[in-house]
């Protein structure tokens, strides 16, 4: 499954958005931790650790070895994914 | 224009509480939203910031939504924040009349005796004044921003809540919280970029 990040906003910072975000996705999520999920960050312009803690996290958590993150060089993607790495010693995998 | 930094200093220290100027107020996270999303763009216009515009306007996100979060509620008179920038002198300013640093963080960190302590806790350690919930990565992240990240610009940050404060560039090495000389309600933010 691919998620585009660009669907939710170029700008990605608060709390409340990344809950939202995640509610309004949850539906089209797998049930089962049995798939490929791959995150793409193309086009997004600002990422912050409040969304990104809302939004990355669970799904993390979720889906662990099966979480693959795409285009992530945006300077604050890279900054917010090794301070929520950090944070919650957790190993994002960056394809 | 006047100094931003003095407006917002004066609007957060008066005694009676009354809304900034409209240009300068966001009343809720909405209205927050919309105007960081006006600034990114025009930072991503700035040519030396091609590369690192992006590590601004996630720490005036993450500062801007701190104050709506911690606050939510319990806001002691205005509810609201006052954010402003300057791009002829590359300043960015954030202010709230909300609880401050301290007063958040007591509730999970009963122990914090003074507003240094709460500030310097909330720069360093994973705590969150929201507590169970997993919050409270802000400020590190603005620190790691920085001070610790390799990046092309400079960055300055001057930061107060209560009677403390700190200054973060990236010749920080260890954090600093000093005593200032007059004490602030809620939280004061200055971006030098």
């Amino acid at each position: 499954m691919l998620i585009e990040l660009k669907k939710f906003g170029n700008l990605l910072t608060s709390r409340q958005l990344g809950k939202e975000s995640l509610a309004a996705l949850s539906p089209q999520l797998p049930k089962e931790n049995t798939e490929k999920i791959i995150i793409d960050f193309l086009d997004v312009t600002t990422f912050s650790p409040s969304w990104g803690d809302e939004f990355l996290s669970p799904l993390q958590q979720k889906y662990q070895n099966n979480l693959f993150l795409k285009n992530t060089s945006n300077a604050s993607v890279k900054a917010t994914i090794e301070i929520l790495e950090e944070t919650n010693q957790v190993k994002f995998q960056v394809e | 224009m006047k100094n931003i930094f003095s407006l917002a200093e004066e609007w957060i220290s008066r005694s009676n509480a009354v809304e900034p100027d409209s240009q300068f107020f966001c009343l809720d996270g909405q209205t927050f939203q919309t105007r960081l999303s006006h600034l990114e763009i025009t930072l991503q216009k700035i040519p030396e910031l091609k590369d690192d515009f992006s590590f601004i306007s996630s720490m005036v996100g993450e500062i801007g939504n701190n104050s709506f979060d911690h606050n939510l509620g319990s806001w002691p008179d205005i509810r609201g924040i006052f954010f402003a920038y300057d791009l002829n002198k590359k300043q960015i300013v954030l202010a709230d009349r909300g609880q401050g640093i301290l007063t958040t963080l007591k509730r999970v960190r009963p122990a914090l005796m003074n507003d240094s302590e709460a500030l310097l806790t909330a720069f360093t350690e994973k705590i969150s004044g929201r507590a169970p919930e997993n919050r409270g990565n802000g400020l590190k992240y603005v620190k790691k921003v920085v001070i610790d990240i390799k990046k092309d610009i400079s960055l300055k940050l001057y930061f107060q809540s209560g009677n403390a404060f700190t200054i973060l560039d990236n010749k920080t090495i260890n954090l600093k919280i000093e005593q200032a000389n007059t004490s602030l309600r809620g939280c004061l933010a200055l971006i030098n970029f």
